[in-house]
C-alpha cells in the first residue's frame, strides 16, 4: 500500500504562519490587479510545499488474527434439567465451525459457582472481561455466552467494556415456572423464652394461579407445624426460641403448581438464643459448709437472678426465744412451689429433706414440672438415705437413684465412668482419671449409697456407687449428686478440683444448652468441606445419609475421633441446604447466604442480557430452537439474524515493512522556485 | 487444730483465742492460712482481753499478740461491724456481740459503702469477711466443763449476756456457712414479684 505523508522541515504552527502571510499577499495582489500576482503565488506555494517535507510511503501489510470468546455457564442453576447437556452441546458444536474459521483466535471460558465465599452469583462479565483482558479491542470477534441468562453481573449497556457483538445462548425452555422462598428479614437473636419473628414471601415465578402455599416449619429438625401462607405477599412468621446457642429454623415452602427445583423451596435460619436472666431456685435444707459455694458459684455469674431459700429452723424446732429477736423470713413455699414455679429455668434442691416444711402436693408440681420441661438438680447429704429423704415424696417419681439406706463416710476420689468420659457434663474436666491414671483432683469423704434406677452415672465414687447421675424425666431433666461435698473441690482441699465447671456445665446441661447434648448430630461447613460430627454414649454409630442441595444422596460412615465425638467429612461445592440424618437425629445446614443470589430465580430467561446483547449489536437465541449459524460480518455490518449470529472481521493488520521516498528533492524545488520569481519579475517588468 | 499440719480447708470457721504464750506461726503455716481466708474460710480473732484493767487498749497482751501473729498475713482493712452488717441478723437479731465480757468493738472486713439510691454495691468474692476481730473472750462464755456446768461468769451481764453470747455464737456459725444469704433475701419478694409466668412451648 502506498500513500503520501509529510515531514515538516520546520514546526508546524511557523509552517501555518508562512500559509497565511503567503496567502494574504497573494490575494493582495489580485486584489489590487498587480502583474504577475499568479506567477509569485506560484512560487510560494512550491516554497510552502518544500517546507512541508512531502514524501511518498510504501507499507507492506500482513493481516492479525480475530479473538472471539466462548463463555460457558457452569453455575448451580445450569445443572437444572438438560441445561448442562444442552449447553455442552452447543459449545462442542461452536468449537468446532469457528475452529475452521481463518484468522479466528478462539478463548474459552466459564462461570462456576462456590459455596462459600461472596454471594456473587454467577458472574458472567467478569469471566468475559477477564479473558479478553489482554486483547486489543480492534481486535475482538465477539463473544459467545451459553448461559440459563440467570446473570448477576450483567452491566448496563452504556457501560459494557465489550466492543464487539456479544451473542447469547440460552439453555433451558421458555416459560418456565418455579416457587421460591425468600427470607427478607431474620432475627439473629433472639432472647431465650420469647418469640422471634422471620419475614419471608413465597413467589410463584412466571405465574402460576394459585394464592397460597404451604409452608412447613421445622425448629432443630422436629416439626413446628405447617401454615397456609399468601403467594405473592410478605409474611410474618413467629417461631418461639427455646433454647440457648443456635436454634435451627427451617422453613419449606410445599411444591408450586409448577417446579422447576426444589432447591429455592427452603431456607434455614439460625436465631442464636440468648438467656435474658437464668431464673435459678436454691433451697437449701439446712445451713452447712457447702451452701455458700453453691451461692458463690450462681452469684458468680451476672446473668443469674438466684432466689435462695435456707430453711434455717425447720417447725419442728422450736425454742422460747421470742419471736422479734429472731431474724427469720418466711419460706412463700406456695409462691414458690405453685405459683411462680414455672417461671424458674433451674430448682437446685441442697441437701433438702422432708421436715414438714412443703406440703406433699407441692413436691408433686415440681415433679410435673420437671416432666413438662423443667430441670432439677439434686445434691444429696445423709438427710437422703434417712426417713426425712426427698425419695419419700411424691418427687420420687423423677429421681433416678433410689436410696438404699447407708451413708458411707471415708476418703474417696470421685471418678468419670465410662460414661462420663464420653459425656459432655463431664468430658475433658482438668484432672479427670484417664484409662490408667487416678483424676488429680482432691478426695471427698462422704458418699450415699443408692441404686440407679434411671439414666447414666458418668461419675462414681467409693466401691463404684454411682456419684452423679443424669436423667431425662419426660420434657425435663434430673441430675442427682449423690454427696455433699463438692465444696471441698472450691475450698482446695488437696488441690481441689473442677468444681465452678462441673457445676456450670451440669446447670447448663439441665437447662438444654444444645452444645452439651449428649446425643447430637450438627453439620458444618468448613471451607469446601462438609463436617459431619455426632456426639454419642453409644459404642456403635449408624452411617450418616447426607442430601445434597441437588438432592444427591451420599452416605458417609463415622469414625470415632475421642470418646464421645465421631466425625465424617465430605467435600461441598453446592450452594443450599445440606440434610445430614442416622435415621434418629437430624439436621441441617446451610452453604452460602441466607438468599444465595444463585437460586433465587432459576428460570431460564432471555431478558437480562437482552439489553446489553442488542445495543453491543448481538443478539440472544435460544438453544431450543437449534444451535445458530455462525457467520463473519465485516466491523459495520449487522452482526445478528433470526437464525444466524455473526462474529466481527476487524481486518487488522501488521506492517511488516515501510519504504520512504522524498518527493521533491531540494534542488528541484529551489529551480522551480526561482523559475517562478524570474517569471514574476518578467511580468511585472512589462 | 494445727496450721502447719493440718487442711485449714475442711473447716468453715477457725476461732483463735490469742494467747501471749502462743509461738509465732511459721511461714508454711502462715501461707496456709492466707489461702484458708482466700479460699473463704473465716477466722473469729478473739483477743479476750476487753475489760483486762490497766493493759487494756492497743498495749494489751491480747492485742499486741495478735499484731505479732498476723503482721505477716495480708489482712484487709477493718472497719467495725456496722448496724446492719449481716452478722447482726443471720439468725437471731443482735445488736452487740457480748461474751464473757461485754461492750467491746468487733472489727470485720470493710465494705464499700452502700450507695444512696439503694442498690446494692457489685463487691468482690461473695462479701464475706475472711476475718474478725474482737476481745469479748466467748470461748470462756461458750465452756462447759466435764459436768456439764458453765466454767464462768459472764460479766456484767450474767446468764442473760450467757445468753446473748450463745445468740452471737449461732449468728457466727451461720454466716459463715451461709455467707450474705440474709442480706440478700430480703430481695427475694422483689426478684419473685418480677417473674413472670410466660413460658414457651417446648
Amino acid at each position: 500500500m502506498t500513500r503520501l505523508a509529510f515531514a515538516p522541515v520546520i514546526p508546524l504552527s511557523a509552517l501555518a504562519v508562512l500559509i497565511a502571510l503567503a496567502l494574504l499577499i497573494t490575494l493582495y495582489g489580485f486584489a489590487v490587479r498587480a502583474r504577475g500576482a499568479w506567477a509569485r503565488g506560484l512560487a510560494f506555494t512550491v516554497l510552502l510545499f518544500a517546507l512541508a517535507g512531502p514524501m511518498l510511503v510504501k507499507e507492506q501489510h500482513a493481516p492479525l488474527n480475530d479473538v472471539a470468546v466462548i463463555v460457558t455457564d457452569r453455575s448451580q442453576s445450569m445443572a437444572l434439567g438438560k441445561r448442562a447437556a444442552q449447553a455442552e452441546a452447543a459449545r462442542a458444536q461452536i468449537k468446532k465451525i469457528l475452529a475452521q474459521q481463518p484468522g479466528l483466535v478462539l478463548r474459552e471460558t466459564s462461570i462456576t459457582t462456590t459455596a462459600t465465599g461472596e454471594n456473587n452469583g454467577s458472574q458472567a462479565f467478569a469471566a468475559l472481561n477477564a479473558a479478553l483482558a489482554d486483547v486489543p479491542q480492534g481486535r475482538v470477534a465477539g463473544a459467545i455466552l451459553i448461559t440459563d441468562g440467570q446473570v448477576h453481573d450483567a452491566p448496563s449497556p452504556e457501560a459494557m467494556t465489550l466492543k464487539a457483538p456479544l451473542q447469547v445462548l440460552v439453555a433451558g425452555t421458555r416459560g418456565e415456572r418455579d416457587r421460591k422462598l425468600t427470607v427478607l428479614n431474620a432475627a439473629r437473636f433472639a432472647i431465650v423464652g420469647q418469640w422471634a419473628t422471620l419475614r419471608l414471601r413465597v413467589d410463584d415465578l412466571g405465574g402460576g394461579g394459585e394464592t397460597s402455599a404451604m409452608l412447613d416449619v421445622r425448629i432443630d429438625g422436629k416439626s413446628f407445624g405447617s401454615r397456609t401462607v399468601p403467594v405473592g405477599k410478605d409474611t410474618d412468621v413467629r417461631v418461639p426460641v427455646s433454647h440457648e446457642g443456635e436454634n435451627l429454623v427451617e422453613l419449606s415452602a410445599g411444591p408450586g403448581p409448577a417446579e422447576l427445583t426444589a432447591q429455592n423451596n427452603h431456607a434455614v435460619v439460625t436465631i442464636s438464643g440468648v438467656r435474658d436472666r437464668l431464673r435459678v431456685l436454691l433451697v437449701s435444707g439446712e445451713p452447712h459448709a457447702g451452701e455458700r459455694v453453691w451461692r458463690n458459684l450462681l452469684k458468680a455469674d451476672p446473668s443469674v437472678d438466684l432466689v435462695h431459700f435456707t430453711i434455717l429452723r425447720p417447725p419442728d424446732k422450736q425454742d422460747s426465744t421470742p419471736i422479734n429477736e429472731l431474724s427469720l423470713i418466711a419460706f412463700p413455699s406456695r409462691e414458690l412451689f405453685q405459683e411462680k414455679l414455672g417461671s424458674f429455668d433451674l430448682v437446685v434442691f441442697d441437701r433438702y429433706s422432708e421436715r414438714g416444711v412443703l406440703p406433699l402436693a407441692y413436691f408433686l408440681n415440681l415433679a410435673s414440672y420437671v416432666s413438662e420441661g423443667g430441670a432439677l438438680l439434686i445434691s444429696s447429704g445423709p438427710e437422703f438415705a434417712g426417713p426425712e429423704s426427698i425419695y419419700r415424696t411424691p418427687l420420687s417419681q423423677v429421681l433416678p437413684v433410689q436410696p438404699t439406706g447407708e451413708v458411707i463416710t471415708q476418703p474417696f476420689k470421685p471418678m468419670l465412668t465410662e460414661d462420663g468420659l464420653a459425656h459432655p457434663v463431664t468430658r475433658e474436666l482438668a484432672g479427670r482419671n484417664q484409662d490408667k491414671t487416678l483424676p488429680t483432683w482432691g478426695r471427698w469423704f462422704r458418699i450415699l449409697g443408692a441404686n440407679k434406677i434411671a439414666g447414666q452415672t458418668v461419675m462414681s465414687g467409693s466401691g463404684n456407687r454411682p456419684l452423679l447421675v443424669l436423667d431425662r424425666v419426660g420434657k425435663g431433666r434430673v441430675a442427682e449428686l449423690m454427696s455433699d461435698q463438692a465444696w471441698l473441690w472450691a475450698r482446695g482441699f488437696e488441690g481441689g478440683g473442677p468444681q465452678a465447671e462441673l457445676l456450670r456445665r451440669l446447670a447448663h446441661w439441665l437447662m438444654k444448652e444444645p452444645e452439651l447434648e449428649s446425643e447430637a448430630l450438627s453439620a458444618a461447613i468448613v471451607g469446601d468441606t462438609i463436617r459431619i460430627t455426632r456426639r454419642t454414649m453409644a459404642k456403635q454409630t449408624p452411617a450418616v445419609k447426607l442430601t445434597m442441595p441437588s438432592g444427591k444422596v451420599v452416605d458417609m460412615p463415622l469414625t470415632r475421633i475421642e470418646p464421645g465425638i465421631w466425625r465424617a467429612e465430605t467435600k461441598g461445592g453446592e450452594l443450599g441446604l445440606y440434610r445430614a440424618t442416622d435415621g434418629i437425629l437430624s439436621t441441617v445446614t446451610a452453604a452460602g447466604p441466607l438468599n444465595p443470589k444463585e437460586v433465587a430465580d432459576m428460570r431460564a430467561t432471555d431478558e437480562v442480557l437482552k439489553p446489553d446483547a442488542e445495543a453491543s449489536g448481538g443478539s440472544v437465541h435460544w438453544l431450543e430452537d437449534g444451535v445458530p449459524e455462525i457467520r463473519r460480518v465485516g466491523a459495520d455490518d449487522t452482526a445478528s439474524g433470526s437464525n444466524w449470529i455473526g462474529l466481527r472481521s476487524n481486518g487488522a493488520y501488521r506492517v511488516t515493512a515501510l519504504e520512504q521516498e522524498k518527493l521533491l528533492p531540494q534542488w528541484l524545488a529551489l529551480l522551480l522556485i526561482v523559475g517562478a520569481l524570474l517569471l514574476a519579475w518578467k511580468l511585472e517588468g512589462r | 487444730v494445727d496450721p502447719d499440719r493440718d487442711d485449714l480447708s475442711l473447716y468453715p470457721l477457725l476461732y483463735w483465742p490469742m494467747d501471749p504464750r502462743a509461738k509465732t506461726p511459721s511461714p508454711k503455716a502462715l501461707s496456709r492460712i492466707a489461702d484458708y481466708m482466700r479460699n473463704g474460710g473465716t477466722i473469729l480473732f478473739d483477743t479476750r482481753d476487753f475489760t483486762l484493767g490497766a493493759v487494756r487498749g492497743p498495749a494489751s497482751p491480747g492485742e499486741q499478740t495478735l499484731r505479732r501473729l498476723t503482721t505477716a498475713l495480708d489482712l484487709p482493712p477493718l472497719e467495725p461491724v456496722p448496724a446492719d452488717h449481716v452478722l447482726t441478723k443471720t439468725f437471731y437479731i443482735l445488736r452487740d456481740f457480748p461474751g464473757r465480757w461485754s461492750g467491746g468493738k468487733l472489727w470485720v472486713e470493710a465494705l464499700p459503702p452502700a450507695p444512696k439510691n439503694g442498690a446494692p454495691p457489685a463487691r468482690g468474692g461473695d462479701g464475706v469477711s475472711p476475718v474478725i476481730v474482737g476481745g469479748n473472750d466467748w470461748a470462756s462464755a461458750w465452756a462447759v466443763d466435764a459436768n456439764g456446768r458453765f466454767m464462768s461468769t459472764p460479766s456484767p451481764g450474767g446468764e442473760l449476756q450467757r445468753e446473748m453470747a450463745f445468740r452471737f455464737g449461732i449468728n457466727l456459725v451461720m454466716y459463715a456457712l451461709t455467707g450474705n444469704y440474709k442480706a440478700d433475701v430480703v430481695h427475694a419478694p422483689a426478684l419473685l414479684q418480677r417473674l413472670g409466668n410466660e413460658r414457651v412451648p417446648q
